[in-house]
């Protein structure tokens, strides 16, 4: 599917994720599974994405003699989740008016 | 593939000033998924293509943080995603004889294949940022195909604010725009490639073309219509939308099946099987002439005119079977039966042609010419 397409829902999947705590590139993979098939090349832009709009910060971790990136949700980060559920609820409504006229 | 020659391969294929960020996120994921217990082998392949890699990674990066429209109200929103679904026009040409296999495949859309006096096949067809089509060639393969479909031909979707704006998109754009365009299809009057037509919600039609291979349209919720040709054999098929194939002339099979709306089958000829099914609506043969034809609906009426055949069969339930068949009746072995109704045919007769009819709650009425 063009990855585009995707990204909303990528995007507020990871913040989700975030949101319950700190996490690394792998365990985010790992931990939407079943919810949302990631790929590492999915992940990655979506990521940097969130990085670059502040959604998300990052930091580095020292785990077994390597280096590990950690990210942390935002206040803006939250603040995005809050948009994307009231957008959600909007978009719902119109669906929902939409489907009713039409059926 | 070494986990080293996977992230050479990477680095190579990225801008030099992009490159550290993305070596060091997937050196870290492929050391993650080892000590996750996957070999390096494994874990370089579950990366996925390095082309496919560095192409998002340098777009990601090159990208500005994504503006999502912040208080723009939902409807000048939905307006903008209308203004940015702009068809453009396409024109693809081929030779005619470099051609032996011609596949149309659109969504939404209807699709024309008519004849024209060069020897050339050109497709008319449109593509938009937001519905993408394109032509592809495969030695002597040419076809058009939607982008956006997966390989099983769905179109996925995930309810992701962003894709129900789109979704709302499609649905206007469908009502707006969709249905104004068609694809449209010239090849010469003798096309020697088989014809394949696939699309939805649009009719598919076909016009004075003699085909030398096989050909097959299909559509749903619309008309698919054939009228002066000829072909190798014939499949037509919708659903919920009226077939008619009227003045062909084909050597193998003609399979015409819908549901929910009539079929017409008028001055036809198929060297094996004319079958053709419905339900719950009408089908009319008229100057028909095959080895064998099964007219086959329900909750409806069959009507014959003239049907040339060693086997006839016409089923129906709820509706009358009626017309005229050429010979007499002892040309005939007959089996018939109807309930609660008239049945002028007799049953169990001897002849050196087949006919069955059936019906209930209905009439039976087949005259002879002679």
């Amino acid at each position: 599917m063009d990855a585009q397409l995707k990204r909303g829902l990528v995007e507020a999947c990871v913040l989700s994720l975030l949101a319950r705590g700190d996490s690394y590139g792998y365990l985010i993979i790992k931990e939407t599974q079943g919810v949302i098939e990631l790929s590492e090349s999915t992940l990655y832009p979506v990521l940097r994405r969130l990085e670059a709009a502040g959604a998300v910060t990052v930091y580095t971790v020292e785990h077994a003699g390597r280096l590990r990136k950690y990210y942390a949700i935002t206040g803006a980060g939250r603040t995005r989740i809050d948009e994307f559920l009231t957008e959600w609820d909007d978009v719902k409504r119109v669906y929902e008016f939409i489907r009713g006229e039409r059926q | 593939m070494t986990k080293a020659e996977f992230l050479a391969a990477l680095k190579r294929a990225l801008p030099e000033d992009e490159a550290e960020q993305t070596l060091a996120f997937y050196n870290e994921m492929i050391d993650d998924r080892m000590e996750d217990g996957m070999s390096e082998e494994e874990a370089v392949a579950a990366m996925g293509p390095v082309s496919q890699l560095a192409g998002r990674a340098a777009a990601a990066e090159a990208e500005a943080p994504k503006q999502d429209g912040g208080d723009q109200p939902i409807k000048e929103r939905i307006e903008q995603k209308l203004e940015a679904w702009e068809p453009q026009k396409m024109r693809f040409t081929a030779q005619a004889e470099t051609v032996r296999d011609l596949r149309i495949k659109a969504r939404n859309m209807p699709v024309t294949v008519t004849s024209w006096d060069r020897n050339e096949i050109d497709i008319v067809y449109y593509t938009s940022e937001r519905e993408p089509y394109s032509v592809t060639v495969d030695g002597s393969t040419v076809s058009l195909a939607p982008d956006w479909l997966n390989e099983d031909g769905h179109f996925e979707f995930s309810f992701t604010g962003e894709n129900v704006l789109d979704l709302l998109g499609r649905v206007f754009t469908g009502v707006r725009k969709q249905f104004r365009l068609t694809v449209e299809v010239c090849v010469p009057r003798e096309l020697a490639a088989r014809l394949t037509v696939e699309t939805s919600n649009g009719g598919v039609s076909m016009e004075n073309i003699d085909c030398w291979g096989d050909v097959s349209l299909s559509t749903r919720n619309a008309r698919v219509q054939v009228k002066n040709a000829s072909a190798k054999t014939i499949t037509l098929v919708s659903s919920n939308g009226a077939v008619s194939l009227v003045s062909a002339k084909i050597s193998g099979a003609a399979e015409v099946h819908t549901s929910n709306s009539g079929v017409t089958v008028v001055d036809c000829s198929a060297g094996d099987l004319l079958d053709v099914k419905t339900s719950n609506a009408h089908i009319e043969a008229v100057n028909d002439r095959a080895k064998t034809v099964n007219l086959v609906t329900s909750n409806s009426r069959i009507t014959v005119g003239n049907i040339a055949a060693e086997d006839i069969t016409l089923k129906t339930s709820n509706g009358r079977i009626t017309g005229v068949l050429p010979g007499c009746m002892s040309d005939y072995a007959i089996t018939s039966g109807t309930s609660n109704g008239k049945n002028n045919l007799p049953n169990g007769t001897q002849g050196a042609k087949k006919l069955s009819a059936h019906t209930s709650n209905s009439s039976i009425d087949i005259q002879f010419s002679e």
